[in-house]
């Protein structure tokens, strides 16, 4: 069984991020605050709305899941402080599918419980945050509702790192249906979220000592207990790195709304990713030419990760609309704390439906029809569609559709449990 | 009973449709028409890079009669599509019941009420296919179902079954147009037949027309419902600069194209087609088969802005009302294009659908009766037509279905019964003084298996049904069908009608893009083109003196899509109907290639070749389906395994799920793919 503890409650960054809190929560209180707020924003505008006001709505999501989280209570943020300033964000405390999705015969802990941490994270000490994957691709995930490619690796040799994180009302809806249970779920009929269901898809890279301060400070950063899976005399076993920096480069945050039944879909980068003119870009180089970098190809060799840098570049520029959006923002979050690295995130795109009623059109007439991460759909960006990819989600009996979730496919079989208890 | 006499429902919205252009054979040059296959190694270009050559503009002639260049997308108006097929906003207009005054609509509840088709599966749409995937002889739409109205008040089906296009019109809109696609000023008929037992009526208490309807269903002559519909002034969202900047910036638009949409829903009575409108039909020029034939004394009727062709209609007398009823929804154009520019810049829903509609004025017309044995100058005067001059509105709220008595016309049952049906323009009509528009077709072949598939090896023939009146009933003397088989081809416009200088292995000449790819349409097997015969059937067939329904054996000889056409007169050659195809006696019967795999041993099933084999065709040509997972990621087609195998299953043939839409893989294929996924 997981979790049961009360102390610590919830969870606890034990260090900082990056942002330079010069400012007090107070003086932070600056013009620019007034619509920086922590309230996650319902829904979109009534349709008939604009793509840009959609585009509003993800920037609002994204401060509200970017605040930092209250110390005692999971999925909640800190009233008292503001975006920007230390502390582990709002999603950064919400569950992950390991808390959910628990070994056969065993009950998810309550919401505010604190994580299980590998065993090789608990020497620590203090709670450091688990990063599992080493890919999208990786086990214990093998479905192709995972970004198709392989791992992605940066400039400086290491692989990116993903993750998932999914909210109350999704936590309890799952737990209400016990659909975290293999057998309850396979014999389930259909799936339905309510409204207000959130998951966010985080993925970060490790920040190294060639990363100046110029550089890291333009990262919302955290530490991280990196785990992963490697061969030992013949057998697998998980291998955690207590205490890495792991800076944030790429944020999909995706809700069920009232008016969405297919979700509103935003994704967000850090702005160095594939260009930057302030420093050496994340995930590709400049000076490499691409007969020798190939754009967007894996570096993987016999199927397996390599430190061979993957050069990344973006198919679709973010649209010039969009762009100015984002400078409204940047400069927001820039004005609320001095130093913040949130200004230094761009939105690339929402997916939303702009149709949602018809009862012929299961994705609602998405627009934009396709929208690409770099970091998250390094591989696929030309054929990168939120709401395409995630209709194919299923149940683990592969027969009945999971409201556009693909968590399903964390359930633990009961013959073949694998990970972390 | 019919829907024309019967009770029924009408309603109005937009049509929407979203097929993929990639593969059609004006603008696909690497499709192989026989096997359907993409012939890659005359493209020479890697997989990704062919699919972004799809989404490359270029200039080439619009049609063959146009030397003009202009831009295209090479992969056609809609790379992006999925085929979705749905009604817009449709809703109720009128109803008529059974009680109702003549020609009156009745009061009801369901006016106002919302129309729907629907795909197999909760929230899916229905899917739009080619007969033919390298022809224009017509398409079809796989359906799931209909539903009109809501839970407590309406009616719903649930059933797979298609509806194909018929009476294609060519003039449905007038004017000028100076947007780019040469299409939008087509018109189509579309009808569906819902049986019985797929019905549902909820809430039919509180309506008449509902009652009445459920009434006519459940009698003994009773088969379901009908639902005939008309599309026009169907036009994509973005124009072709549109497009081409936003492949060029890494999107990826879908395209749909959107238009009117006018229907109605009656009575599908025992015995009656479900391909096209039952009753006795008549068109805008009766050649020597029964069907138009342009250029071979067609009337052509005038309006201000020149000569147009009127489209077909259908028409039933109702004896114990004295009136004939007339189904004009596409047989009178209207005048002027909503965009008459082409797509806005930037078009989205609802693309100018508040603009202003009207009828484009031909001078009044009449109903007349040309007497058995006479010609058309003895012709006799039934009455005036309302054609929506005066009341556009009026005339789509009403399905286009329009009465006209003969009770006061000194003209018998009997007269009615024996005479042709013609509709022309009146004594006073000062430019179509007793022009003749339309003429009715003394005899009538329908064939309601419109697209035949022979999918194994084990269904090489079929049995095809045909039914066939004369004057809406069946015949009164023995008859004798001749059967004919033609096929599409594609030449270069610089090249002889050569089949083997097909247009996909033409396209290494550098040259070829900028010639028009004219595609031939029906061409007669057996005439001067040297074509290979791809059906084996009886050259005649008999119709007995009474029968309206009849039937013959088709066999396959070899691969490949074929159009069998029925002619009441032998040694005609319809190839010169050219694009007006579509109006000839045919049933599409396409035999899949003979692929067989099963002597490849599972060692060597691996998954490179069972890509090359089976899927790298699809992922070139059918983009929007890696919008949900990439056709060309093993990990991706492996994980989506058990949803593949039943979207592949024969017994999801029929249903909107089927993958490939298109239906053109084969069944070896299908097969090899299958023991792929199967594979541990």
């Amino acid at each position: 069984m997981s979790g049961g503890s009360a102390s610590p409650p919830g969870v606890q960054a034990s260090v900082g991020t990056s942002a330079q809190v010069g400012a007090s929560p107070a003086a932070a209180r600056s013009t620019s605050r007034d619509s920086l707020t922590p309230t996650l924003p319902p829904d979109i505008p009534p349709r008939p709305t604009t793509h840009m006001a959609v585009n509003e709505f993800s920037w609002q999501m994204f401060v509200a899941m970017n605040w930092p989280a209250a110390p005692d209570q999971r999925g909640a943020p800190d009233p008292t402080k503001t975006i920007g300033q230390d502390g582990p964000t709002v999603w950064l405390t919400y569950k992950t599918p390991e808390e959910v999705f628990v070994a056969p015969g065993s009950t998810p802990a309550e919401w505010n419980a604190p994580p299980d941490l590998p065993p090789g994270c608990a020497s620590a000490g203090t709670f450091k945050h688990p990063l599992v994957m080493n890919s999208k691709a990786s086990e214990p995930l093998k479905s192709v509702q995972q970004a198709v490619g392989g791992t992605l690796t940066d400039q400086h040799g290491k692989l990116a790192r993903y993750e998932i994180h999914l909210n109350k009302t999704s936590f309890d809806h799952i737990v209400a249906n016990k659909l975290y249970d293999y057998p309850t779920q396979n014999g389930a009929t259909s799936v339905n979220f309510p409204p207000g269901v959130l998951e966010v898809k985080a993925a970060w890279r490790e920040m190294t000592a060639q990363d100046d301060e110029n550089t890291r400070k333009r990262f919302y950063r955290t530490t991280a207990c990196i785990c992963e899976q490697v061969t030992k005399d013949g057998s697998r076993a998980e291998q955690c790195h207590p205490d890495r920096e792991v800076g944030l480069v790429a944020l999909h945050i995706v809700q069920k709304t009232p008016s969405s039944p297919q979700w509103i879909w935003a994704t967000f980068e850090q702005v160095d990713n594939v260009k930057s003119s302030a420093i050496r870009p994340s995930f590709n180089d400049p000076t490499c030419p691409p007969d020798k970098c190939i754009p967007n190809k894996s570096t993987e060799k016999d199927g397996k990760p390599t430190t061979t840098p993957t050069q990344v570049t973006r198919v679709a520029p973010i649209p010039a609309e969009v762009q100015t959006l984002n400078a409204q923002w940047q400069a927001k979050l820039a004005g609320a704390v001095a130093g913040s690295p949130w200004q230094y995130y761009e939105l690339i795109d929402t997916q939303w439906p702009t149709n949602p009623g018809d009862p012929t059109s299961p994705l609602g007439d998405p627009q934009p029809n396709i929208v690409a991460n770099t970091i998250l759909e390094t591989y696929r960006q030309s054929d990168s569609s939120c709401q395409g990819c995630h209709s194919t989600a299923t149940t683990v009996n592969t027969k009945v559709k999971s409201d556009f979730s693909f968590l399903f496919l964390h359930t633990r079989k009961p013959s073949a449990t694998r990970g972390r208890k | 009973m019919s829907y024309l006499i019967g009770p029924r429902i009408n309603f109005k919205g937009a049509f929407k449709t979203n097929p993929c252009t990639t593969n059609n054979d004006d603008v696909m040059v690497a499709l192989d028409p026989s096997s359907l296959e993409l012939n890659l190694g005359a493209l020479g270009m890697s997989d990704d890079e062919a699919r972004e050559w799809l989404k490359q503009s270029i200039r080439r002639a619009p049609s063959k009669d146009d030397e003009e260049l202009k831009n295209y997308i090479r992969g056609g108006w809609n790379v992006y599509g999925d085929y979705a097929t749905s009604f817009q906003n449709a809703q109720v207009t009128t109803v008529y019941n059974a009680g109702g005054a003549a020609g009156e609509p009745s009061e009801d509840p369901l006016v106002t009420k919302s129309v729907y088709i629907l795909g197999s599966r909760e929230r899916t749409a229905p899917v739009i296919v080619d007969l033919d995937p390298i022809g224009l002889t017509g398409s079809q739409i796989f359906l799931g179902g209909f539903q009109l109205g809501d839970d407590t008040l309406g009616i719903s089906a649930r059933c797979d079954v298609r509806a194909y296009s018929c009476w294609l019109a060519f003039n449905r809109v007038l004017g000028k147009y100076n947007g780019e696609q040469n299409f939008v000023g087509l018109g189509a008929v579309w009808q569906l037949a819902l049986p019985r037992a797929a019905l549902t009526f909820k809430g039919e208490d509180s309506s008449p027309v509902l009652r009445a309807l459920k009434a006519a269903v459940e009698a003994a002559s009773g088969a379901g419902l009908l639902v005939r519909f008309t599309c026009f002034e169907v036009q994509p969202y973005l124009n072709t600069p549109e497009l081409a900047s936003a492949f060029a910036s890494g999107q990826g638009p879908q395209n749909p194209g959107i238009g009117y949409l006018v229907g109605t829903v009656g009575v599908w009575s025992a015995g009656e087609p479900t391909m096209e409108p039952p009753g006795r039909l008549l068109i805008n020029n009766v050649g020597p088969n029964g069907a138009l034939i342009p250029g071979v004394g067609v009337t052509q009727a005038q309006w201000s802005g020149g000569g147009f062709l009127p489209g077909n209609c259908a028409a039933q007398v109702d004896t114990a009302r004295k009136v004939v009823a007339l189904d004009l929804i596409t047989t009178f154009p209207k005048e002027g294009f909503r965009n008459p520019d082409g797509p806005p810049p930037g078009a989205s829903y609802p693309q100018g659908f508040d603009a202003v509609k009207k009828q484009a004025d031909v001078g009044p017309v009449e109903l007349a009766l040309i007497p058995s044995g006479g010609s058309a100058d003895q012709a006799r005067s039934i009455g005036p037509i309302d054609y929506g001059l005066a009341d556009y509105g009026k005339y789509e709220d009403h399905g286009g279905i329009v009465e006209v008595p003969y009770g006061q016309s000194l003209l018998t049952d009997t007269d009615l019964a024996n005479g042709t049906l013609i509709i022309r323009g009146t004594e006073d009509n000062p430019s179509n003084k007793h022009a003749l528009f339309v003429s009715e077709v003394p005899t009538r072949v329908i064939c309601d298996d419109r697209a035949v598939y022979l999918r194994s090896s084990q269904e090489k023939e079929r049995d095809i049904t045909l039914h066939v009146t004369q004057r809406g009933q069946p015949p009164g003397q023995p008859l004798t069908l001749h059967l004919q088989e033609y096929h599409d081809i594609i030449v270069l416009k610089s090249q002889s009608l050569r089949p083997d200088q097909t247009i996909y292995r033409a396209v290494s000449d550098p040259d070829a893009e900028a010639q028009t790819f004219e595609a031939t349409h029906g061409v007669l097997v057996g005439g001067p083109a040297v074509l290979k015969p791809r059906l084996d059937y009886p050259p005649t067939l008999e119709v007995p003196a009474g029968q309206s329904s009849v039937s013959l054996k088709v066999r396959v000889l070899s691969p490949g899509p074929a159009a069998l056409a029925f002619s009441i007169t032998p040694d005609v050659d319809l190839s010169i109907l050219g694009p007006w195809w579509g109006q000839a006696y045919f049933s599409g019967v396409r035999s899949y290639a003979e692929d067989d795999y099963s002597h490849i041993p599972d060692d060597k099933l691996t998954w490179e070749f069972v890509y090359n084999e089976v899927l790298r065709t699809y992922y070139i040509l059918y983009p929007a389906m890696s919008l949900y997972f990439p056709l060309n990621s093993e990990q991706s087609v492996k994980a989506m395994g058990p949803q593949i195998l039943e979207r592949m299953a024969p017994q999801a043939f029929l249903t909107t799920g089927y993958m490939p839409i298109s239906r053109s893989l084969s069944p070896g294929r299908v097969e090899l793919l299958r023991r792929w996924l199967s594979k541990p």
